[in-house]
């Protein structure tokens, strides 16, 4: 995986994980790969990973079952949506409206440009 | 683990390399040491496996004192060294020579890391090129389950896939029983791996701090102009890197180059803020 | 575990060393039988066994000496020579193994293998080629003792059995002491150690020699031995070299132990 400069990797980390089950490649209640195999295939140190997973943990995306791992909650996509959302607002909404007041694009463009965008992508 | 205590070391009298200096290492971590050339990071290394004696202080590995070079002790450390040498025999004649003096030693994993690293299995040591040395060595050291691992530059000399292939075997080394301490200068090899920064610096260690508590005081982004809060700044091509305080908790990748800059061109700046 | 000495170790060390030093030892063993298989060769080619005579084997003494000289103070000096570039150091040092295992271990192939090796490979090199001239040919000659009683000399002997090679066991701690020079100066120095302690060892012996000769020359200068026959009898004499001779190599061995755990890669 490649880590860009921006952001800290462990939170990096915590959008793969959210990317995984939002893409359903991991299952609610299934046991997801352990601290150890995700520093290997990330390439990290296993101690970042533990900290993705108790943040992760925290937000209520996954449970840690002492002595057998970490799985994901029963609402994990609830969650990671939630968590996510918070995350967007707090990160990069700030920078698109910077951009909006900047550029001066008003909010009827934008609704017709969000519409034409989610009627190509997602169909809706 | 490691307890290094007023450690004062000179390869001559008059010109110290290290002045006082104490250090407390863990296990459970992967410490990266950095420095200039000539800084000491080999030294010190090489202090804690009992290779060069120290002039006064104490070092402390595991409850011995690694200058006693006692068997038990040294069955603990896997040494992996810049440059090194091995006897002219195949990987099977070294091993069964050299893999009982280590009782915990792990035949399986082994092979699978000689897999993994695809080394030429019939070929004799001798005969190998340096990268694939040093892989033999790595293997054979992780697979020793010393619980101090020490490595002098281990990527140098590594082709890129086996830098990719080390960093996972790496990661899955780093148990709550060992101590891994890495020195680079090949700092981007390695960043991710690395939680705790060590760094060394005019006789003494300039540096000592976990990579979240690094993150947590100090900021590393890009801005377009300079001012008085950027403690250092190197320019780039759409603005400056930056290290400055974190006002903002923000949560910044840290840029292990940039802060070794940093510290070598602002010291005075850090000492408050990591003391 | 055991930090000072552990059999089982000692045991592994002494395969785990065979790496490193089995193969200049081998070599230096395939080129100390050539080159006694050549002497012995061509100081018996068919010409010179023509004309034989009493003297006609002695060549065998100064080769048993030099050969000798050369091949214990070699091997004695290979073992710790690797200590004095860093990164073979660096391997040796960190082999589980403790300082008087690792010494011991040197002490073992160098003079347990190596001392017994030579006298062996001479001994069959001196079988092979006198065996065959006895088989050809006899000299005996025969002389009468103060008793009258006549002794017989086999010119034609083997090797260690002639009478001079029994005057050599007197001196039977040459070798060790030879070796522990030797060990003592590779370990010392850090490089060209065999020259340098080549060096070192003559220039002490025409220090040490000139010196006695001085000060036994001042002290014995225009007086006459009114003291007991101590030392004019040989057996004493013999008996305090051989003391000073042991004391020493026990001595060399003892500093070199001693350098080796100091030694730093």
């Amino acid at each position: 995986m490649e880590f860009n400069n921006n952001k800290a990797i462990y939170l990096q980390i915590a959008e793969y994980v959210c990317e995984q089950i939002l893409l359903g490649k991991w299952k609610a209640d299934e046991k997801i790969p352990s601290v150890r195999e995700m520093a290997v295939e990330l390439e990290v140190n296993p101690n970042t990973v533990m900290r993705t997973y108790e943040l992760l943990q925290g937000k209520n995306i996954l449970n840690n079952k002492r002595g057998i791992g970490f799985f994901l909650a029963d609402d994990t996509i609830d969650q990671v949506k939630q968590y996510r959302k918070t995350s967007f607002i707090d990160n990069e909404l700030p920078n698109l409206f910077r951009n909006l007041y900047l550029l001066e694009i008003d909010f009827d463009e934008l609704k017709s440009r969000y519409q034409t965008f989610v009627s190509q992508n997602f169909n809706a | 683990m490691i307890n290094i205590n007023n450690l004062n070391f000179g390869y001559s009298k008059h010109k110290p390399l290290f002045k006082n200096m104490s250090m407390r290492l863990s296990n459970g971590h992967i410490y990266g040491l950095l420095g200039k050339n000539g800084a000491g990071k080999s030294t010190l290394l090489k202090n804690l496996a009992g290779l060069v004696y120290a002039q006064s202080g104490t070092l402390d590995v595991m409850g011995f004192n690694p200058a006693k070079r006692q068997p038990a002790l040294l069955a603990q450390i896997c040494f992996i060294p810049e440059e090194f040498y091995l006897p002219s025999v195949k990987i099977d004649a070294y091993l069964k020579a050299s893999a009982p003096f280590y009782k915990n030693f792990d035949h399986s994993y082994f092979t699978d890391l000689i897999k993994e690293f695809d080394i030429p299995v019939e070929q004799k040591l001798i005969n190998m090129s340096y990268g694939q040395k040093k892989k033999v060595i790595i293997a054979f050291g992780l697979a020793t389950r010393a619980k101090l691992v020490i490595m002098d530059e281990p990527t140098n000399g590594l082709d890129i896939p086996s830098k990719a292939q080390f960093r996972k075997i790496m990661a899955s080394a780093m148990t709550d029983e060992r101590c891994i301490i890495i020195s680079t200068h090949q700092v981007r090899d390695l960043d991710n791996l690395i939680d705790t920064v060590i760094m060394l610096d005019e006789n003494d260690i300039a540096l000592k701090a976990t990579v979240e508590e690094i993150t947590t005081k100090l900021t590393f982004k890009k801005v377009k102009e300079i001012d008085d809060s950027i403690i250092y700044a190197e320019a780039s091509l759409s603005g400056y890197n930056a290290v400055m305080p974190n006002y903002h908790q923000e949560e910044s990748k840290l840029d292990m180059e940039l802060l070794f800059n940093a510290i070598l061109a602002e010291k005075i700046k850090f000492k408050p803020l990591f003391s | 575990m055991n930090n000072t000495f552990n059999i089982n170790r000692f045991g592994l060390l002494l395969r785990r060393q065979w790496l490193d030093f089995g193969k200049i030892y081998l070599i230096s063993f395939g080129v100390l039988i050539g080159i006694l298989a050549l002497i012995y060769s061509i100081s018996l080619t068919d010409d010179k066994l023509k004309h034989l005579s009493y003297d006609t084997l002695n060549f065998r003494y100064p080769l048993f000496l030099i050969t000798g000289l050369l091949f214990v103070s070699i091997i004695a000096n290979s073992y710790f020579m690797h200590l004095g570039q860093k990164p073979k150091a660096i391997i040796n040092i960190l082999i589980p193994a403790s300082s008087i295992e690792k010494f011991s271990c040197g002490i073992f192939y160098t003079v347990i293998v190596a001392i017994p090796s030579y006298l062996l490979c001479f001994y069959l090199t001196d079988l092979i080629f006198v065996s065959s001239v006895r088989s050809t040919h006899t000299l005996v000659s025969s002389y009468n003792d103060h008793y009258g009683k006549k002794v017989v000399i086999d010119n034609l002997a083997y090797f260690f059995s002639t009478t001079t090679v029994k005057q050599f066991y007197e001196y039977y701690y040459v070798p060790f002491l030879i070796n522990a020079v030797f060990l003592l100066g590779s370990i010392f120095f850090q490089s060209f150690h065999y020259i340098k302690t080549a060096i070192s060892v003559m220039a002490f012996g025409v220090f040490w020699v000139t010196s006695t000769i001085f000060v036994m020359k001042k002290l014995t200068n225009n007086t006459v031995w009114v003291g007991s026959h101590y030392w004019q009898d040989e057996k004493n004499i013999f008996f305090l070299t051989s003391l000073i001779g042991i004391l020493l190599t026990l001595a060399f061995w003892f500093i070199s132990f001693i350098r080796l755990k100091e030694k730093e890669a």
